[in-house]
């Protein structure tokens, strides 16, 4: 007889799902870090860095 | 498939919160499977450029509209429940907002699991470790919410007419190699999985 994974198991990965809140809350709210224009080129101007490739700006 | 693996998690759900109901199953059951075969269709023509008995897809794409099938039908009324919490007024898990993408994505990833333990139906524990506990969640950095959360929210804004059922089909295929990897299944010889 195998146990098959069930609920428990999403949930006992990811306790996140288990964070009650509102249906407001729900429809309003974030999922992940969001990366502003700013953060975007900090990544960018890092790579360049790190690659030794020229840097320009993203925009461009 | 249903009624053997997809309804007994569904009623888990219905047993913790008594403001989700179970739908007619009957009636969920006959818009899956005519909803499975539209997509099915859909996609062996645009593979193929025909769609007979000799047009196949592999594992990862028929898991993918199984997936797709359970998000355009959804097993639970979502109206009705989101109508429900509002009258309650009372913050709840949030997995209970994404109760038809959870389903989707168990319904998926257990068609899934049908093919790994064929593979391996000759050696008990990998049937056992397969059936206990694939798919396992891929870790995340940066983020206070784990992977299910951040796909269960992904499959919740793509509604029927933004699925993509290519993309999905791959997110299967590296839920399976993860899987593999995870458990140290990593021999070529035995861990060939066909995109």
């Amino acid at each position: 007889m195998y146990v098959k994974k069930g609920l428990v198991g999403f949930l006992n990965d990811d306790s996140s799902l288990l964070e009650e809140t509102t249906l407001e809350e729900f429809e309003t709210g974030k999922v992940a870090p969001d990366n502003s224009d700013d953060d975007i080129e900090d990544a960018y101007r890092t790579y360049c860095r790190i690659m030794k490739k020229p840097f320009e700006e993203v925009k461009s | 498939m249903l009624k053997n693996d997809v309804l007994p998690f569904c009623r888990e759900i219905c047993d913790n919160n008594s403001l989700i109901e179970m739908p007619d199953i009957s009636d969920v059951m006959e818009r899956l499977y005519t909803e499975y075969e539209l997509l099915r269709k859909e996609y062996r023509e645009q593979i193929f450029e025909k769609e007979d008995d000799t047009c196949l897809l592999d594992r990862h794409k028929v898991s993918s509209c199984v997936c797709g099938a359970f998000l355009k039908v959804g097993f639970f009324d979502r109206r009705r429940i989101f109508d429900r919490i509002q009258k309650e007024k009372k913050a709840i898990a949030v997995y209970f907002f994404y109760v038809n993408e959870i389903v989707a994505l168990y319904a998926a990833t257990t068609f899934l699991s049908y093919f790994m333990i064929e593979d391996y139906c000759d050696n008990p524990d990998r049937v056992r470790r397969i059936s206990e506990s694939f798919p396992i969640m891929p870790t995340v950095t940066h983020s206070k919410k784990g992977y299910w959360n951040s796909f269960l929210f992904n499959l919740s804004h793509a509604d029927c007419k933004n699925y993509d059922m290519y993309a999905y089909a791959m997110v299967y295929f590296m839920l399976e190699q993860y899987f593999y990897n995870a458990n140290g299944w990593l021999s070529k010889e035995e861990n060939e999985t066909f995109i």
